[in-house]
């Protein structure tokens, strides 16, 4: 703040009058939409976390840490993220390194098919790999048909005890398995991008002096690539750490999002537990994507823009790694199918127990949702179009502003519009209810409203980011020229900077359209009621039914896998290869 | 309409891009701002514009106090370096953007926009998008642009130098056709010293925020008030000295160099006995003869030829001196004459004429 007041005292009054004021305007309104609804909830959160009997204290982290299950909660979700994001850099940089660098046939349908899962939201993932690896899934059946097992093999719910910090934890291996099949294209996009913007001449010039192979790979390659690395590895860690509907769908309650769920549910939403779970859960997250910007810089995503720079070093693979990429790619591409596999057969289904594959087929369950479940799906189109329109305007008002005007603190917006990308779902729905709970904006009655409004903030860093790229393609002489010639600042912005923007803006707004579709954490703790819900909220009501719901969850799973699909595909044909870097932190 | 910049000061943070400039440019007249990059050219030309308020002074039009009006309001055309044509419009719509602006009637805003494009000889170009056009055509497209909304000022930031050697020289040429036949005043900004001095109807040399000479091509190029103007305009040999004797008679003075001989030259304003000056000479007014050769009456310096480039039509001499420096000769039409080679004992010859004095 000091330094705020420092830089407007340097302003000189020709300047005030040289400032844009409908800029400022705008700017002034998307800066106090989101101190408003996203840090003065989460403000809240922590005084409370930090408050007992009126003072500041610290007993209700002691509390915390004095009940051995939620230090398990706490670990298991830690070990949960680390493991996750090795198993997903095991398998998304060599991904990243063979489809940049070599040269093999059908490597356009690979590498297509190799973002599969980025089509399945995780919670999804999870009920479809429950009907393929569950313990009377396909290949558990499969298995016992052979009689090559007599007890069904636990893939999904695996764990290893370990004991770190005298603290009884585990690492569960299911749920690293699920987590990784579904996120490792993160790693795999951010890494590629990073490795085909790699100027060959550095690579050559290393060569030139020696190094060859892995020595190469080790001393130039991976340093010049590892800022994108670093980037999905970050974003996969906070997934994972704050990921709420996997454990819910597998039903592993000793993670610290359950437990921040639960203790929320059973105290009707206000209990200094929750708040210091979040204030956990925020922490974690906001040093990681601090320290990545410390690390990356802000000028990283300067880097994305349509139509990525094509590496020249791409190779012929010999005969023996070429036999291990087809290997790799097929396991991989087999694992990552298996989700939607058991999805769509479980959609049209609702005989399928003891059996491979289904007995029979109906489209029941698909009836049944449009029929029992139209409102689900009337709210989530509602909601999310709302976001859509929300954030295409804001996004590109903020990517404006941040890269053309001169505003004193320019910076904070920068920061807060992206903070929503490090701030936990879960968090912001217990700051709402926190804040809300009681007001006109009560969650209980106004859940509609209030969780619109926090989905177009936690999806908004995908318009602004998009914006932001758009606008450092816009060269600012075209708008300069436009003043010029007499067209004043607001017609210029119409004319001449949002006709040029649309295209990412748009493109960006859909990804925020989808996600706010497949958000989970949020949805789950702000919605109260079934007349609120959305699609995803409806997927969790579903599995709660005993008879058919897994069923016809896994209809409307489908239905969501599909409308990603749809999405992903418009967003990569304005994106082209550098979409994965719209879903990096900070 | 004339422009006035009276006293006019940019500061970027600590960095002082223009000092105190002021200038005068008067109606129809083309005036260029000449000076190697970050001289504070371009930033001089965007105060006028509008894109930047001066920290100090004034800018008027005719009368009108243009300071702090903003660029959308001061009806200026400017041709940017880059041309900054907008990709999703065609010519017709980039051009007559400016007229729609104005609210400018359908019907005459055509008839404008195709005058404009004739102008610029691109009729038939109107409905191309800018990705359709060639350097030279983006050029004229962006011209027509400034030019359809009769502006007060036309201003022009580097306009060619995206363009080809040949294709710069012919644009130049039309640049200068145009603004004459409509009499529009205009500000040009460019480093090239040639396409300068062939354009401007009067000419700043600037460096490090200020206007080191105001003048004609003329004046500038045979009359350089400091080292700094006769070095960048064209190229200049010099020669430290002392004034030894003021022949007011003749309007001739005597120098002594700093290397022991003297040199006459032509009598300055304020040039006075005991003055240290610095003795200026083009190579073009330097004649290289074998040694001591050199016709008496002329300056005579004696060297040895270091390098001779031939261009064909001229031989263009390095001669080193017995101090050390080297001065260049350039003798055209060197048909009939003999081309030294290197290492080749000479005399270098000028008339007292033109060698200039430079006060220091």
């Amino acid at each position: 703040m000091k330094k705020l007041r420092l830089g407007l005292s340097e302003w000189r009054w020709s300047r005030l009058k040289a400032l844009d004021w409908g800029a400022f305007v705008v700017f002034v309104s998307a800066l106090s939409l989101l101190l408003v609804f996203m840090v003065y909830p989460i403000v809240l959160v922590v005084i409370d976390a930090f408050k007992a009997e009126g003072h500041f204290s610290l007993y209700h982290f002691t509390t915390f840490w004095s009940m051995e299950w939620y230090r398990t909660g706490l670990i298991n979700s830690l070990l949960l993220a680390f493991f996750s994001v090795l198993a997903t850099t095991m398998v998304g940089v060599p991904l990243a390194y063979i489809f940049v660098r070599y040269e093999f046939l059908g490597k356009r349908v690979f590498s297509i098919l190799a973002i599969i899962p980025m089509i399945i939201p995780p919670f999804v993932g999870a009920l479809g790999l429950r009907w393929v690896l569950g313990h009377s899934g396909m290949v558990n059946l499969f298995l016992q048909s052979l009689n090559l097992i007599r007890e069904p093999i636990p893939f999904l719910f695996y764990r290893i005890p370990v004991n770190i910090l005298e603290v009884p934890s585990d690492i569960h291996l299911g749920m690293v398995f699920i987590e990784a099949l579904h996120l490792y294209p993160i790693i795999y996009l951010n890494t590629a991008a990073a490795l085909s913007n790699i100027d060959p001449s550095l690579e050559e010039q290393a060569e030139n002096l020696g190094a060859s192979g892995f020595r190469l790979f080790r001393t130039v390659t991976l340093p010049l690539m590892s800022p994108g690395y670093i980037a999905g590895a970050v974003l996969v860690f906070i997934w994972v750490l704050t990921d709420l509907g996997t454990p819910l769908i597998i039903g592993y309650p000793h993670v610290i999002a359950y437990q921040l769920f639960s203790v929320a549910l059973a105290s009707y939403y206000q209990s200094p537990t929750a708040y210091v779970m979040s204030v956990i859960m925020t922490v974690v997250s906001l040093l990681l994507v601090v320290t990545y910007r410390r690390y990356v810089g802000l000028r990283e995503y300067a880097k994305i823009q349509a139509g990525a720079a094509v590496s020249r070093r791409v190779t012929q693979p010999g005969i023996l790694k070429l036999a291990m990429c087809y290997l790799f790619l097929s396991i991989l591409i087999l694992a990552a199918f298996s989700p939607h596999i058991g999805i769509f057969l479980a959609a049209f289904t609702r005989e399928w127990s003891l059996t491979i594959l289904p007995a029979s087929y109906t489209l029941d369950n698909f009836i049944n949702v449009f029929s029992a479940g139209l409102g689900y799906i009337e709210n989530s189109f509602l909601y999310c179009t709302f976001v859509f329109i929300a954030n295409v305007f804001l996004g590109a008002a903020i990517g404006y502003i941040l890269v053309r005007k001169e505003i004193p603190g320019k910076e904070v917006l920068d920061y807060l519009s992206m903070l929503p990308m490090a701030v936990p779902g879960i968090v912001i729905g217990i700051g709402y209810w926190r804040a809300w709970m009681g007001t006109p904006l009560d969650p209980f009655f106004m859940a509609a409203v209030v969780l619109t409004i926090s989905l177009t903030i936690r999806r908004l860093p995908f318009t602004v980011r998009a914006a932001y790229a758009g606008m450092l393609q816009i060269p600012k002489d075209y708008e300069e020229a436009s003043l010029n010639i007499g067209a004043p600042r607001w017609r210029t912005f119409i004319h001449i900077t949002l006709p040029l923007l649309l295209a990412s803006v748009i493109a960006g707004g859909i990804l925020s359209f989808t996600y706010a579709m497949l958000e989970v954490s949020t949805t789950l703790i702000l919605i109260a009621r079934a007349e609120h819900g959305t699609m995803t909220w409806g997927i969790f009501q579903y599995t709660n039914d005993p008879r058919y719901g897994w069923n016809i969850a896994s209809a409307m799973g489908a239905i969501l896998i599909v409308l990603i699909a749809v999405s992903l595909t418009i967003v990569g044909k304005v994106f082209g290869k550098q979409t994965g870097a719209l879903f990096r932190v900070g | 309409m004339d422009v006035r910049l009276e006293d006019l000061t940019k500061k970027f943070g600590e960095l002082i891009a223009v000092d105190h400039l002021s200038l005068d440019v008067e109606e129809g007249e083309l005036c260029t701002l000449l000076g190697p990059s970050g001289c504070g050219k371009t930033t001089t030309l965007r105060c006028v514009a509008g894109f930047y308020t001066p920290d100090e002074g004034k800018i008027y039009f005719g009368d009108k106090l243009m300071t702090d009006v903003p660029p959308f309001k001061r009806n200026t055309g400017m041709v940017f370096q880059n041309y900054a044509l907008w990709p999703h419009m065609t010519v017709f719509d980039n051009v007559a953007y400016g007229l729609r602006m104005r609210g400018v009637r359908r019907g005459e805003t055509a008839k404008w926009v195709m005058d404009a494009l004739r102008l610029v000889h691109l009729e038939g170009l109107e409905k191309r998008w800018p990705s359709q056009l060639s350097g030279g055509q983006q050029q004229r497209v962006a011209l027509a642009r400034a030019l359809v909304i009769k502006p007060d000022v036309l201003l022009l930031d580097e306009p060619l130098s995206n363009l080809d050697a040949k294709l710069r020289v012919e644009m130049r040429t039309e640049i200068k056709k145009i603004q004459r036949e409509l009499k529009i005043t205009a500000i040009y900004v460019t480093h090239d010293q040639e396409e300068a001095l062939s354009i401007s109807d009067k000419l700043v040399v600037m460096n490090q925020g200020r206007a080191q000479q105001i003048g004609t091509p003329r004046q500038i190029y045979e009359d350089p008030e400091n080292s700094f103007v006769a070095d960048f305009i064209g190229i200049a040999n010099f020669i430290k000295g002392r004034v030894k004797k003021v022949d007011e008679k003749n309007l001739i003075a005597i120098v002594e160099t700093e290397h022991g001989f003297d040199v006459e030259a032509m009598l300055e304003e304020g040039v006075m006995q005991n003055m240290e000056v610095l003795a200026s000479v083009r190579p073009e007014a330097i004649t290289v003869y074998h040694r001591g050769r050199a016709p008496g009456g002329m300056n005579s310096i004696d060297g040895m030829v270091k390098l001779t480039t031939y261009l064909g039509d001229v031989a263009r001499y390095e001669v080193e001196t017995s101090w050390g420096s080297t001065i260049r000769a350039d003798v055209y039409n060197p048909r009939h004459a003999h081309i030294f080679s290197e290492k080749e004992e000479v005399s270098l010859g000028f008339k007292n004429e033109d060698t200039k004095l430079i006060k220091l």
